[in-house]
């Protein structure tokens, strides 16, 4: 063996692009195009055809964007959303010393859109537990909490073969997190809790990153705030109302999270052609997780109506303690953990 | 050949050709090329820092796109120029690299129980033995961009001369260097 062939040994596998990082990332793109190109009609940059492909796991139809009956839809999905607002409650109430409990479930195309035959499509699973810090970080802590997860059985994607790498990393590892985006719980609880404070909040979020608050960043935004956290019931309705205030938002009627519970999915289409919506409860209108599927088939460059991610928020509790990790200079360098 | 769309049968060039007078045809590039620009940025900078890796990738694709009229339209396949970008980028993180190279070369190695843990960042830290790793973090920076990109990024010697714009024959010779350093350090600590 030589040296190169050493180093193709130790070459190191890793976790696939995070899809909303993804989509964050084109978005900029087609924005850097469109700032000096401003005349042009948005969303024409895709001329990919669609594959006529059967889709395994979840196969959801999903309106797309321009449906005929938008403008009665939008009305619903803003409906939803001050349902959702009306309705949240302080589920749990942590003490300082104490730690919130987040048990999740996420399934997620391996290769993410656009479908492409030469790489592997399997929807990849993985069970998480989350325990965060709810009182403020001490002097010396660069951690925000513990994360045990579990990467589950792989399913098919659309009757391919799950090659033999996706069971390769099966198993359970518990790592220290630190919360992106400083959404630790006890920045997230002192948040505005009126819906122009919120709003002003989510586009804070992203600067310097973007210079406009459009509704598909308000909608990354909201996500990052509600996912593996707990956002107090004052700040979620908050949430949930400003992102009503966004225009373009729509309704599917029935939809599923990771774990199968059936809910209504509110949400947007970002401009690569895939909606992206959170799914709540038909019932109590308690957030059930969220989800993202191909809508143009065209612009994702994926049959419509295919799968990339789903999540479910399964079980939210208290704990006196935590997993104990151990934190490392790795860990500590990390880009979130030293606060950069 | 990718996938199976009209737009997959145009080469990099011409897609990057049509993006001068169409801005929007570039996201076609981002598509074709970001999971495995991402893959690289991750592989080199670490699990634990993909934030970073994230904004490499971004980043690349965006100095991409306002330079891409200086792009030479005779080069069909963009991915080495689009890893030539990625490499300058990740090299301004080379306090970043080095202290993970630095912090795995102290990571004693576990060869006795290669699947003690599962989880990706620890089995990246068990196979990158620390005196490879040690190795590796002695390199000069142009040294180590060059090795990555023929072994982890799997590019051929031509294209990573283009990623450089530098003959290959001088690709050869740097790579044929770098090999001896390795293997000198890792016969020093035998």
């Amino acid at each position: 063996m030589n040296e190169f062939d050493l180093i193709n040994e130790v070459r190191p596998e890793v976790a696939p692009y995070d899809p909303g990082t993804k989509a964050l990332a084109r978005h900029r793109l087609l924005m850097a195009g469109r700032s000096r190109w401003s005349w042009r009609k948005p969303y024409t940059f895709a001329v990919a055809g669609g594959l006529a492909l059967a889709v395994g796991l979840v196969m959801v139809k999903v309106p797309p964007a321009s449906n005929p009956s938008h403008e009665m839809k939008l009305l619903s999905a803003a409906e939803v959303l001050h349902r959702a607002a009306r309705a949240a409650v302080d589920e749990i109430e942590p003490r300082a010393d104490q730690y919130i409990v987040v048990k999740t479930l996420q399934t997620s195309d391996y290769s993410l859109a656009p479908y492409d035959k030469s790489r592997e499509h399997y929807y990849s699973r993985f069970k998480d537990t989350v325990w965060l810090r709810a009182g403020e970080r001490q002097r010396g802590q660069f951690a925000d909490g513990v994360r045990e997860h579990t990467v589950i059985e792989p399913l098919a994607y659309a009757g391919r073969p799950i090659p033999k790498s996706a069971y390769k990393t099966m198993g359970t590892t518990v790592d220290p997190i630190c919360k992106g985006w400083k959404n630790d719980y006890p920045t997230i609880k002192r948040l505005p809790t009126d819906v122009e404070g919120m709003r002003a909040h989510l586009d804070a979020m992203w600067k310097p990153k973007a210079d406009k608050l459009t509704p598909f960043l308000a909608y990354l935004a909201a996500r990052e705030l509600l996912w593996q956290t707990y956002l107090p019931a004052a700040q979620r309705s908050a949430l949930y109302q400003a992102l009503s205030t966004f225009p373009g938002i729509t309704i599917d009627e029935e939809v599923q999270d990771a774990a199968g519970r059936k809910g209504i999915g509110v949400g947007f289409v970002s401009p690569d052609g895939l909606r992206w919506e959170l799914i709540f409860d038909r019932d109590t209108y308690a957030l059930l997780g969220d989800r993202n599927v191909v809508v143009d088939a065209k612009a994702a460059k994926s049959p419509a109506g295919t799968l990339v991610a789903a999540t479910a928020q399964l079980e939210i509790s208290v704990a006196d303690s935590a997993p104990k990790v151990k934190i490392d200079d790795k860990f500590k360098g990390g880009k979130w953990c030293t606060g950069i | 050949m990718r996938g199976l769309t009209p737009v997959a049968a145009i080469t990099d060039a011409a897609l990057i050709e049509e993006s001068l007078a169409d801005p929007e045809r570039f996201a076609s590039l981002f598509d074709r090329y970001a999971d495995e620009i991402h893959r690289y940025a991750t592989r080199r900078l670490g699990q634990e820092n993909f934030s970073v890796a994230d904004d490499v990738t971004a980043e690349t694709f965006l100095a991409a796109f306002r330079k891409r009229s200086r792009y030479d339209l005779s080069r069909p396949d963009a991915a080495p120029w689009l890893y030539g970008i990625a490499s300058n980028l990740i090299a301004k993180h080379r306090r970043t690299e080095l202290r993970r190279l630095r912090a795995l070369a102290r990571v004693p190695s576990h060869d006795d129980n290669p699947f003690e843990q599962r989880s990706i960042d620890r089995i990246d830290a068990q196979r990158l033995g620390p005196r490879l790793a040690d190795a590796l973090a002695r390199l000069s920076s142009a040294e180590r961009e060059l090795l990555f990109l023929v072994t982890w990024a799997e590019l051929s010697y031509e294209q990573a001369a283009q990623a450089f714009d530098i003959p290959v024959g001088t690709v050869r010779s740097r790579l044929s260097r770098v090999r001896a350093k390795i293997r000198n350090v890792l016969e020093d600590t035998r």
